[in-house]
Formats: C-alpha cells, structure tokens, sequence
C-alpha cells in the first residue's frame, strides 16, 4: 500500500469511527474481551512493531499476550473501551487486511496511524500499544541482564566517575 | 478485663519506639493495631522480586486500583507496594476541601514504606511560632530534644554528615553517600553566591556503616536496591518492622494485638484520669476493654484526633482533654506544591554508577534569622542531578529492535530537579471534626477534613520557585522549568496537629512531656501533637518525641504519679 493510501484510509476511518455505536464492555465480557479477530490484529500489529526473532530474547509473555492482558486487566473501563473503538476503528477503515500486509506495508499503516492527522482513538490504541509492547519487552530477564546490566544488588554507589 | 502498665495505640513509629522504652523498662505494654501484623522478612512478598516478576510489570490491575483513588497518587503505591497501602473504600472520609489521606494500616504503619528522611529540627524552629506570632509556642526547645534525638539515631541508624549547620543540627551520624559532581557543582555555586545557604547531602534512616546496636536488631548494610517500600530483607533501612518491633518483644513485656480498632479511651471520672481504651476487634467487630495506668495515643496524626475527638463522657463532652476546645483545630502540613527542573551542559566527561537511597538537600534558608518577605517562615527542598544511561526506542520494527538493542548512552546532558518542603501555618480554619451520623464499618463516626493551602502558601510557592530560578540561573542550568498545583494537601504525607503543645491549657491540648492537660495518664506523641511544622522531614522528631515522654512517663510510674 502506499503511504498515501494509508494516510487515507486512516482519514477515512476518522469519519467511520463517529459513527460506530458506543460499546459496553462490562461485566462478563472480561473473560473474552478481544474476539479471536482482534487478538490476531494485535498480535500482528505487535510482531509489526517489534519483531523478536531472536529466541534469546522472547519475551516470558508474548506481546500481544500482555498488552491484551494489560489492557484487559488495568486499565479502566473508559480506556479499554476507547482502546476497543481505536481498535475496531483500526481495523475496519483498513481497505487492506493488515495481517495480510507485508512489513513495509504495516510499517506505513502504523506510522500513518500515529501521526497528527490520525483519528484520536486510533492513535491511542496504537501508541498505547507500543508503550505495552515496549514495557513488556524492556522488562524481561533476558534484557535487562543481557543488555541493560540490571542486577537488583547494583554496584556499590560512585558519586563521579570519569566516562572512558 | 485485661490489665497493663501501658497502652499505646498504633504501631507506626511513633508507637513502636514508645513500645521498645516501656518494654525496655520492664513495663507490660500492649500495642495495639488497627491493622494487620507485618513481620519483618516473612512479610514482604515482593522484596526479592525481579522486574520480570511482575505480572503487570508495575501497574495495577484496574480491581485494585478503582479501590484505591487516594492511595495510587502516592509514588509508592505501585505493584510492589500496594499492599501496604489501605483500600480507600474501606476507610472513607469526608473532603470538604481536597485532601489526599495517604495511609497504611498495619503494624509498622507507614514506616514500612516512608521516604526514610531524618532531619532535625532546630531552635529556628520551636521558636518560630513565638517569633513569628502564630500557632501558639512550643513548650519546649531544642535542648529539651536534643538527648533523645540522639538516642534515636544511634537506634535507628542514621547516614550523614557533621554539616556544622545551626538551622539543621549534627548527630551522631553514620557516614554518609556522596554528592555527585553536579551535586557538588550546585552546592560550590550556592555557597559562593549566598551567605546562608546551604546544600548537603540529606540524612536518611539507612546503614551506610554497621554497628553493634544494628547487629543485635539483626540488620545489616543498605544495599542500595533502591526498593525500601517493598520492606528490606537486610533491614538495611529503618522500618520499625525490622528493629522496635522485635526488639520488644524479646523482652517479653510487649502484647502486641493486631486488627484492633480503638473505638475511644475510657475516663474514669473519680480518679479523673483515663481507665483504660475501648476496643472494636477489625474482623470480628467484637467488643472489648482493656486497662491501663498510661495510655499513649499514636495512632498517626488524623486517627489521634479522631480518637481523642471520640472519646466523650460527662466532664468531657468535646472530646478527651479538650476544654480549650481546640482539639481537631490548628492542623497544618507540608507544602510540596512547587518543583523546578532544568538541565545542566557541563561535566559532561563524568556520570555515577550505582544508586543512592536519597538526594541533596537545601534547608530552610528563607525568613530564617529574620523577616525578609512578605509571608511568613520559609522552605527547605530537595536537589538532586543525575545522568542516567539511556537507550533508544524510537522507531518500529527492525529499526526500534535495533535501536533497543544498542547499548545505552549517558544522558546528553544531567537533569537537574528541585521541589520545596514549606513550612505551612496551624490556623483554626484549617481542621478536623466528627461527623454527626455517617460512620464506617467499625462503627466509628468518618471525619471531615477541611484543610487548604492559604495566601502565606501561595507566595512561598512563588518565593521558591524565583529563588530556585535565580540559583539555577547561577549554576548555569539551561532549559529551567517550574510547575506550581502538583498537589493537593495530605499528598506529602505530613499532616500534623489537632492536639497541639503548649504552655497554656486554655489554647493548647498538650504540656511539655506530650500529656494532656486536663488527663495526665494520657499521652500523645505522633504528628498530632506538633504546634508548628517546620520544614522538615517529621517522623525523627515524632520518635523522639515519643522516647522522651515514654521515659517521663516510666520516671512518674516510678514515683507513682501517674
């Protein structure tokens, strides 16, 4: 797709997103708040965003499993459902499946999603995917030992040290 | 009816170091708890717990969180720390003006997850209300406290340095961490350009060094983790989990009851003094009274007054104590309300490596030997530069996988932030009171807060934050920044007053050695009993105050007086 179209296909659905009815997600839809289709949404938008192909460093939860859990469990009932709507909006002003999409393409899709003119639950629902991704993956033993040094003991405090 | 030489009401500080002086004295004390116990080590779930750990990595899930609308603003009620804060829709109040009750009920109370900040007060202090003609004064100086601060940082533990500052005095201290070069560079700056101020390092409850007091409470050297409101499993700060605690139970002296709410405090009118406390048990709602000879009253600041406010019967209908009817008036706490950040472009060839359990910090400097400004008192606050590594996470895809993967860099410049601790003013205005009707689950009537920020407040905003300009401005700091409306009152976590020293029982609650007035038996000797609030970090100088009344009060019951 080309970026032109992409940013109009967010545009678009803009519009669309006015006119969606407004979602209730109470009660006993917790156990299955994302339909099978949203869940391979977001776990396509998720590999999008952040493709862990190296096994070392595969997060202990995949992300899309935390961010549907994260957003699931802790967010409040106005955020899930502006999530939701950023969501279904996302998904249906799409005039290409994104999980059929090649990466530049979803890369476009997303980059068009965040910008300015974007439809504000889009933009919620993307970028507060991206921080879930980035919290779950920053997180992991295997990062922060392998590439962040983290050790819950630090090194004993030095108040100046030159930089070599 | 269960009988003890000592009652005190409430593990926090407060009460744990009242309890360690009676127990250590051979007196049988009962402590009583609102909440549940926390015991040292056993209790702290997530103190060994590794970021990846968390199922949240930090956030709460939403069925907690919409329980806890108050207690989430604090910047330890995280995942790792929730639970020692209170569900705020089991304890309700009344705000008739903003006021962010931030409270943990437990045995060892906040100190489980305090910010470990131990400063002393100092004349500038005790007189300030006489000086500057408000509150009303203190019936002691700083002479009267200085032995017991003493005794109270060799117990606890206290890292800092012999700074030589009349407006923050020396104790014994532990060594203290290092100022970093930014740090150094700020405090070279203020005190080359200012006669009266001052930039040290803060001290703080934690073991920088261990010595044989610490060894016998079991704890060992701060590790630095940087993760205290979890609890520590060195006991390498000071929680009074980790060493009042324990320290009195293994006289054998100490009772200590858990899930118990005072409901009041018994007052027998022929011997006119108080009998003994009436007590709801927290699960059971069940029932019962025990007595004693003293009661000490710690129940931190609000609950003090709650309790006290109470406990009426024929010769004190307003509430135990209150025939100046001033009880519940005069609270005041501390102002944080205003922060200033900036960057500084220089030392770029240095960083730290480690952390550090505090920061710096600048006492009170303003209004301080005599009136400068238009509103009264002043400010201490906090300073602190870092240049933290950073990574980053710009991008999507392969690029943002690559840019995570880089190693990290220091910061292009250090960040350096300050925020005030101003000295609010006690008025009448500014209170506490029972409500007529509505109570809680125990059966306790809920109280109304009705406490403000006043004009004296909104100046001194103003005054730290040109102030603080003006000295960043001289230390070369770049890109300055201020923010007032950070908070509403209750958020720093300082609330004192309602059952106020003084010298006259017709405008005070309190004599001298923390007893009521009108019922000597009674002590009280958390937040509620400060006249004025100083500038300064409070629970030092609410467990001094506690160890010098426990003593009075064990040299009375020697002498059979009381």
């Amino acid at each position: 797709m080309e970026r032109r179209q992409a940013i109009r296909g967010i545009t678009i659905l803009a519009v669309g997103s006015s006119l969606l009815p407004s979602c209730n997600f109470t009660g006993d839809q917790k156990a299955s708040f994302f339909s099978n289709k949203e869940a391979k949404q977001i776990a396509a938008i998720c590999g999008a965003i952040l493709p862990v192909t190296d096994e070392k460093f595969k997060p202990e939860m995949s992300s899309e499993a935390f961010t549907m859990m994260a957003v699931e469990e802790c967010y409040s009932p106005e955020e899930k459902e502006k999530y939701k709507l950023g969501l279904q909006t996302f998904m249906n002003s799409a005039t290409e499946d994104f999980t059929k999409q090649g990466k530049d393409q979803q890369l476009e899709v997303l980059k068009s999603a965040l910008s300015e003119g974007a439809d504000e639950n889009v933009r919620y629902f993307v970028s507060q995917t991206r921080r879930l991704i980035l919290r779950n993956f920053t997180t992991t033993k295997s990062f922060m030992e392998g590439q962040r040094s983290y050790s819950m003991i630090p090194k004993p405090y030095k108040a100046c040290i030159k930089i070599s | 009816m269960e009988n003890y030489d000592v009652i005190i009401v409430g593990a926090g500080m407060a009460g744990s170091y009242a309890a360690k002086e009676f127990c250590d004295a051979g007196l049988k004390t009962l402590l009583l708890e609102r909440g549940r116990d926390v015991v040292h080590l056993q209790d702290y779930p997530t103190t060994s717990m590794n970021p990846w750990e968390f199922k949240y990595k930090g956030d709460l899930p939403w069925e907690v969180k919409k329980d806890i609308p108050i207690q989430s603003k604090c910047y330890a009620c995280r995942e790792d720390a929730a639970h020692f804060f209170i569900k705020d829709t089991d304890h309700p109040y009344i705000q008739d003006k903003p006021f962010d009750w931030l409270r943990g009920y437990q045995v060892g109370g906040k100190s489980i997850m305090w910010a470990r900040q131990t400063q002393r007060w100092s004349d500038f202090d005790f007189e300030g209300p006489e000086r500057d003609g408000f509150a009303v004064d203190w019936p002691i100086r700083y002479k009267d406290l200085a032995p017991w601060y003493d005794k109270v940082e060799h117990f606890i533990g206290v890292a800092g340095n012999k700074d030589g500052l009349d407006m923050l005095p020396d104790g014994d201290f532990l060594k203290s961490w290092d100022l970093n070069c930014v740090e150094d560079h700020f405090k070279s700056s203020i005190e080359s350009a200012y006669k009266d101020r001052h930039v040290i390092f803060g001290r703080c409850a934690h073991l920088s060094e261990v010595r044989d007091i610490h060894r016998q409470q079991g704890r060992t050297l701060c590790q630095s983790r940087t993760l205290c409101q979890r609890g520590c499993p060195f006991g390498g700060y000071f929680n009074a989990n980790s060493t009042l605690i324990p320290w009195a139970q293994r006289t054998g002296n100490l009772t200590l009851r858990p899930f118990s709410v005072v409901q009041s405090i018994t007052y027998d009118e022929k011997m006119g003094k108080a009998s003994g406390v009436r007590v709801i048990d927290a699960n059971t709602k069940e029932e019962m009274e025990y007595g004693a000879k003293v009661v000490f009253v710690c129940a931190a600041t609000i609950n003090t007054n709650i309790l006290l406010l109470n406990s009426k019967s024929d010769r004190f209908p307003n509430g135990l104590g209150n025939d100046s009817g001033v009880l519940g008036k005069y609270v005041a706490f501390h102002n944080y309300n205003a922060t200033i950040s900036g960057r500084h472009d220089g030392h770029l060839e240095f960083t730290t490596e480690g952390r550090k359990p505090t920061s710096a910090y600048l006492p009170r400097f303003r209004n301080l030997r005599r009136q400068e400004t238009d509103f009264l008192r002043g400010y201490a606050a906090t300073f602190g530069a870092s240049r933290p590594d950073v990574g980053n996470s710009d991008g999507a895809g392969d690029e943002l996988m690559a840019n995570l993967m880089a190693p990290t860099q220091p910061a292009e410049a250090w960040g350096v932030y300050s925020q005030m601790m101003g000295e609010t003013i006690p008025k009448e205005s500014n209170y506490v009171s029972l409500d007529a009707t509505e109570k809680d689950q125990w059966g306790m009537p809920l109280v109304h807060i009705n406490i403000d920020y006043d004009d004296n407040d909104r100046k001194m905003e103003q005054d730290f934050l040109d102030q603080f300009s003006e000295m960043f401005e001289k230390a070369g700091f770049k890109d300055i920044r201020t923010a007032t409306n950070t908070r509403v009152p209750g958020n720093d976590i300082h609330e004192m007053g309602g059952v106020r020293m003084g010298r006259d029982p017709k405008t005070s609650m309190l004599n001298g050695n923390n007893q009521l007035h009108a019922v000597p038996n009674v002590f009280v000797t958390d937040g509620a009993c400060m006249t004025s609030v100083s500038t300064q970090n409070p629970s030092l100088t609410f467990m001094a105050l506690s160890a010098r009344a426990a003593n009075f009060a064990i040299e009375a019951m020697k002498k059979a007086e009381l």
